[in-house]
């Protein structure tokens, strides 16, 4: 392939441009024209970089319902637009859509970005969405986000499926409701979860049996 | 002075921005190359000057900009009528929404409810159904003032919050997630796999 | 100023009941995304914050480098002129108001070293060079190729004053107060110059079609 076929298939095309018109239809009908031609421009370049541009709808949608400023909507679905970039770039290579969405709404909530990077090279099979799903949470609820990742991550490494991770999160959540320190209920209920998993292989094991 | 929407020019200006990509080499290229320069600016300023690191400045930053943010969750988040409950005030089905499929295992029926008397109209907005003012309006009860909604959800994360007579309101049995970019926090919930 | 009651009008939409929406303008408010760098991080980067100096090269280097291409036309140039630019933002930050905003700032200085690159060397005839392109996404249909080759032909032989104005209001969507910042004209003449320069790029690319 040449250096200007390369260059010249990153334009958008008239057929994507009717896919945006499509996408941007669904955005609340109070919408005036200003914001559909901002919304319409990220939404061209999330989608001419293959990023899931429907939650960019969505979050201006969330902005209307809200009655927040056009200002405040575009400012807020352009951030988004950095976030899922960099969720993507984190959690590269060939992250799902769920995996890209998680990924930002963890970068959302203040998880640095290094730690879906660290995540990712963890489990490179295993979808993050879940576990990130969780870290979210348990970093939305006040914990410092790299504890609440070690801890995520010690659990996985345990082998804590996805059900337990939330059983984590949600008693997390009513402890901390209920008054309790977010670190010290991130520490009873993990303390909780890993007593039910597996122990950790010994350090030393063979990687591989002896033959007889 | 407004210019009018001009598509041929605005496909054209799409195109040429979406030319270019992070340069990782140049940006490494640039601060090798004004490290080694003077710091003519320095001020003359009350804090002390030790030499500081790439790294304690950076994490000062994020620590910094971490702070604000919870901050400003603190200042701009609504206030609750009512206790919160440990259990939300979802319980049952799930939609799934286009951009979050899930790939797991199937969708959990999740019942969203609220009992407002002066309600007339209430519908359900969240990251499920696109936050769609119209998409999932509850349904009235029996007794009055009861309103409820089953749709399934995919197992995980998931911020909503319920439009009462057209205004926006969080969920008063649900917990509640800070929201930075339109300063109303949104009720959140976590749905397990079966 | 426009500008001005624009925001006028935003206050106002801000503090009504009922919210953004009890307001009917009689026009629709041009609205554009913010592509401004929190203005905390030149600042912190003015008191001798490293690592937020590193911020605000990531955070503008793609932009800068894009309207450096289009001006120079050839990948080395604009690299040159990039590096120049954030090593004199880097030299003068001690210069830079808090009051002011950095964008137009820093656009302000890309835009004069480009100015000296370009009168220092020889300009080649194509924009499309043999360097490393940015990976792409995926296929385009034949059509759009030919649209962006006609784009880039066509701004090649724009003025280069017309080029400049229509790269800082179309392409890097900044405000004509913040263009006659960036190069020291006034808001009606860069206003002509986009309208032509919008008016060839209309021009040429439907003849093509």
């Amino acid at each position: 392939m040449t250096l200007r076929r390369l260059f010249l298939i990153s334009l958008a095309s008239g057929t994507a441009a009717t896919g945006v018109h499509a996408q941007v239809a669904r955005l609340d009908a109070s919408a005036d024209l200003g914001l559909r031609r901002s919304v319409e421009r990220e939404v061209v370049a999330a989608r001419a970089i293959g990023l899931p541009e429907g939650l960019l709808i969505a979050k201006a949608n969330e902005g209307i319902a809200k009655r927040a400023t056009p200002k405040r909507i575009t400012d807020a679905v352009a951030a988004l637009g950095k976030r899922l970039q960099v969720a993507r770039d984190q959690l590269a290579p060939n992250p799902s859509e769920d995996e890209i969405a998680a990924g930002a709404d963890a970068l959302y909530v203040g998880v640095p970005a290094p730690i879906l990077k660290k995540m990712r090279a963890a489990w490179p099979h295993r979808s993050l969405a879940r576990p990130l799903g969780v870290l979210t949470e348990l970093v939305a609820k006040g914990l410092p986000a790299d504890r609440a990742a070690q801890t995520v991550t010690d659990l996985m490494k345990r082998g804590a499926s996805n059900v337990q991770l939330y059983a984590l999160a949600q008693s997390v959540q009513g402890d901390v409701a209920a008054g309790w320190a977010p670190e010290a209920a991130l520490d009873l209920r993990a303390r909780g979860v890993m007593s039910l998993l597996p122990p950790a292989p010994a350090a030393s094991a063979f990687t591989s049996p002896r033959r007889p | 002075m407004n210019e009018a929407p001009d598509e041929l020019i605005d496909r054209a200006a799409a195109a040429l921005r979406r030319r270019h990509a992070p340069n990782p080499r140049l940006v490494s290229r640039i601060m090798a190359s004004v490290q080694s320069r003077p710091r003519r600016w320095w001020r003359a300023v009350s804090w002390p000057s030790a030499p500081f690191s790439l790294s304690a400045t950076a994490t000062l930053a994020a620590a910094g900009l971490l702070l604000g943010f919870l901050s400003r969750e603190a200042t701009n988040a609504v206030g609750h009528d009512q206790p919160v409950a440990a259990q939300p005030g979802a319980q049952a089905i799930p939609l799934i929404p286009a951009a979050r499929a899930s790939g797991e295992a199937m969708p959990v029926p999740v019942q969203f409810t609220l009992r407002d008397v002066r309600a007339s109209q209430v519908t359900l907005v969240g990251d499920f159904n696109g936050w769609s003012q119209t998409a999932t309006p509850l349904e009235p009860g029996t007794e009055p003032g009861t309103w409820s909604v089953t749709i399934p959800l995919s197992a995980g994360r998931h911020v909503y919050a319920f439009f009462v007579n057209g205004k926006w309101m969080t969920d008063p049995r649900a917990q509640t997630a800070p929201d930075l970019d339109f300063g109303r926090a949104n009720s959140v919930l976590i749905v397990q796999a079966p | 100023m426009a500008s001005r009651s624009r925001r006028a009008e935003a206050v106002a939409r801000e503090q009504v009941p009922g919210g953004l929406w009890a307001i009917q303008p009689a026009e629709p408010i041009s609205v554009r995304p913010s592509t401004d760098i929190d203005p905390a991080i030149p600042l912190r980067a003015r008191d001798g914050d490293a690592a937020a100096f590193a911020e605000i090269v990531e955070f503008f280097h793609v932009r800068c480098l894009r309207y450096a291409r289009y001006m120079l036309g050839e990948e080395e140039d604009a690299e040159e002129a990039v590096q120049d630019t954030f090593i004199r933002v880097y030299d003068h930050l001690g210069q830079f108001r808090p009051d002011a905003r950095f964008e137009p700032w820093l656009f302000r200085i890309l835009a004069n070293r480009c100015r000296t690159v370009r009168e220092r060397r020889r300009r080649r005839e194509s924009l499309v060079t043999t360097g490393e392109l940015p990976a792409v996404a995926a296929e385009a249909p034949a059509d759009s190729q030919d649209l962006l080759e006609e784009v880039e032909a066509a701004l090649e032989e724009l003025p280069a004053e017309q080029r400049e104005a229509f790269l800082l209001r179309h392409v890097e969507d900044l405000s004509y107060e913040d263009m006659a910042v960036i190069t020291g004209v006034r808001l009606s003449a860069l206003r002509m110059r986009v309208k032509r320069a919008c008016d060839t790029l209309r021009t040429r690319l439907k003849e093509e079609r």
